[in-house]
C-alpha cells in the first residue's frame, strides 16, 4: 500500500470533496476507517448542533463584531443629496454591532434600528468601534452604480471608537442600497466587494470583519 | 450565500470546523461559539470558485480563532492545551502546542499560512492556489512563521 494521504485529504473526502487520494482510500481499509469515522461523527455532531442554532446566531450579532468607528464622508453617492455636520449621537454603545447608523429627522438623532426604514430627507451618520487595531473601509453600495467610498480613515487603534464628523441626507432614490463596513488588519480596496444580481453585497476577504446594513426605504 | 446554501455548508463541514477551532482555542465551549462565527463570516464572504471549501473554511476559522485569542489574551493558556485535540488529527502534540503559542504572536496572514503548512501539510504551491496569495508571499510568510516557531520552541525549552 502506498503512503497514506494527508489527514486533510481524508477530511475533504469525508465531506464529499473530490480528492486525488480517493483511489488510495478505496483500496485502504485503514484510511476508509478514518473517513467512515469522520462521516459518522459529522452526522452525530450536526444532530446535536442543528443548523437551526446557526440561523438563530445569524439573527443575533456575531461576537467578533464589537467595535465601531466613525468616519469621514465623501458626498458623491447618487443617493446622497448633500453633506451636513453630523449631530452628536445620543448614546455611546459599549457592546453590539461594529457599525451603528444614526438617523436625524425632525431635529432628533437616534440609532437606526435594524428593521427601521429610512426616507428622503433623513440624515445619516456612522459610528464604528474597533476592538483590535485595523483599517476601516466604509462603502455605500447602490444597485446599478459603482460602490462609493464613504470613509477610509488611517489605521484605527484597539478599543477605540470614532464617529463620522459628517452626515449625508438621503435623496429620493428607490434603488437597493447598503452601507458596508469592512474592517481588516491591512488596508483593503473596494475591489473586494461584489454585488450579485440578487441579494446583498459580498466581500471576498477572509480576514475582514464585514458588516452590511441595508437601507430600507419607507413606502 | 443563501440560507439554504449556508445550511448545506454547515451540515457538511460543521464537525471539522469545530474540531479545528477546538484545537486552536483549546476549549469546546469557545469552539461552540466560534463555530457559528466561522459560518457567519463565511456567509459574508464569497465562497471559492475553485479549490477546497474545507481549506477555505479552515482559513476563515484560523482568522476567527486568531481574533478570539488576541481579543481575550488567553492565547498562551489555550496554546498549552492544544495537545488535547482530537486523536483523528496529527499526533505531533508538541508541534501543535508550539504552533498555537505563536498564533497570537504573529499577524493573521502569517498564522494562516503557517497553519496550512504545518497543521494541514499543504505545500507552498497548494497554499498559494487555495488562498490566492502569491507564491512569493506564501514563502515569505512561511519563513517568518518558521523563524518565530524556532524562537518560541527555544523559549519553551524544546529540543532543537
Amino acid at each position: 500500500m502506498s503512503t497514506h494521504p494527508r489527514q486533510l485529504d481524508l477530511e475533504r473526502l469525508a465531506a464529499g470533496e473530490a480528492v486525488t487520494a480517493a483511489a488510495h482510500v478505496d483500496a485502504c481499509p485503514e484510511c476508509q476507517a478514518v473517513v467512515t469515522e469522520i462521516r459518522a461523527a459529522s452526522s452525530a455532531f450536526v444532530a446535536r448542533h442543528p443548523p437551526l442554532a446557526l440561523h438563530e446566531a445569524a439573527s443575533r450579532r456575531p461576537a467578533w463584531w464589537r467595535s465601531w468607528w466613525p468616519v469621514a464622508l465623501l458626498p458623491v453617492a447618487a443617493a446622497v443629496a448633500f453633506v451636513v455636520l453630523a449631530p452628536e449621537p445620543p448614546e455611546r454603545r459599549l457592546k453590539g454591532p461594529a457599525l451603528t447608523l444614526f438617523v436625524t429627522r425632525g431635529g432628533a438623532t437616534v440609532a437606526l434600528g435594524r428593521d427601521e426604514r429610512v426616507s428622503e430627507g433623513d440624515r445619516l451618520t456612522f459610528q464604528y468601534e474597533a476592538s483590535a487595531p485595523g483599517h476601516l473601509l466604509l462603502l455605500d453600495v447602490e444597485r446599478g452604480k459603482a460602490p462609493v467610498v464613504l470613509a477610509a480613515p488611517p489605521k484605527l487603534l484597539a478599543s477605540s471608537s470614532f464617529r463620522a464628523p459628517l452626515a449625508f441626507e438621503l435623496d429620493a432614490s428607490t434603488a437597493d442600497e447598503w452601507i458596508v463596513a469592512i474592517f481588516a488588519p491591512a488596508p483593503v480596496s473596494p475591489e473586494v466587494l461584489t454585488l450579485p444580481e440578487q441579494g446583498a453585497p459580498l466581500v471576498a476577504c477572509t480576514d475582514c470583519l464585514v458588516e452590511v446594513r441595508r437601507l430600507e426605504r419607507a413606502r | 450565500m443563501t440560507a439554504d446554501e449556508l445550511t448545506a455548508l454547515y451540515e457538511r463541514y460543521a464537525l471539522l470546523v469545530h474540531r479545528r477551532c477546538r484545537r486552536l482555542v483549546g476549549s469546546s465551549a469557545d469552539a461552540d461559539d466560534l463555530l457559528h462565527e466561522v459560518f457567519l463570516r463565511a456567509q459574508r464572504s464569497a465562497p471559492p470558485r475553485e479549490g477546497s471549501s474545507l481549506v477555505w473554511l479552515y482559513r476563515v476559522a484560523t482568522h476567527c480563532c486568531f481574533d478570539r485569542l488576541r481579543a481575550t489574551a488567553r492565547g498562551t493558556r489555550h496554546a498549552q492545551r492544544l495537545d488535547t485535540g482530537e486523536p483523528v488529527v496529527s499526533a505531533d502534540a508538541d508541534r501543535q502546542a508550539l504552533v498555537g503559542m505563536v498564533l497570537r504572536k504573529l499577524d493573521a496572514l502569517t498564522c494562516e499560512v503557517g497553519l496550512l503548512h504545518h497543521l494541514d501539510g499543504l505545500t507552498q504551491e497548494e497554499i498559494a492556489a487555495e488562498s490566492g496569495y502569491s507564491r512569493k508571499t506564501v514563502g515569505r510568510k512561511l519563513a517568518l512563521f518558521e523563524v518565530e516557531f524556532r524562537e518560541h520552541w527555544a523559549r519553551a525549552g524544546g529540543a532543537s
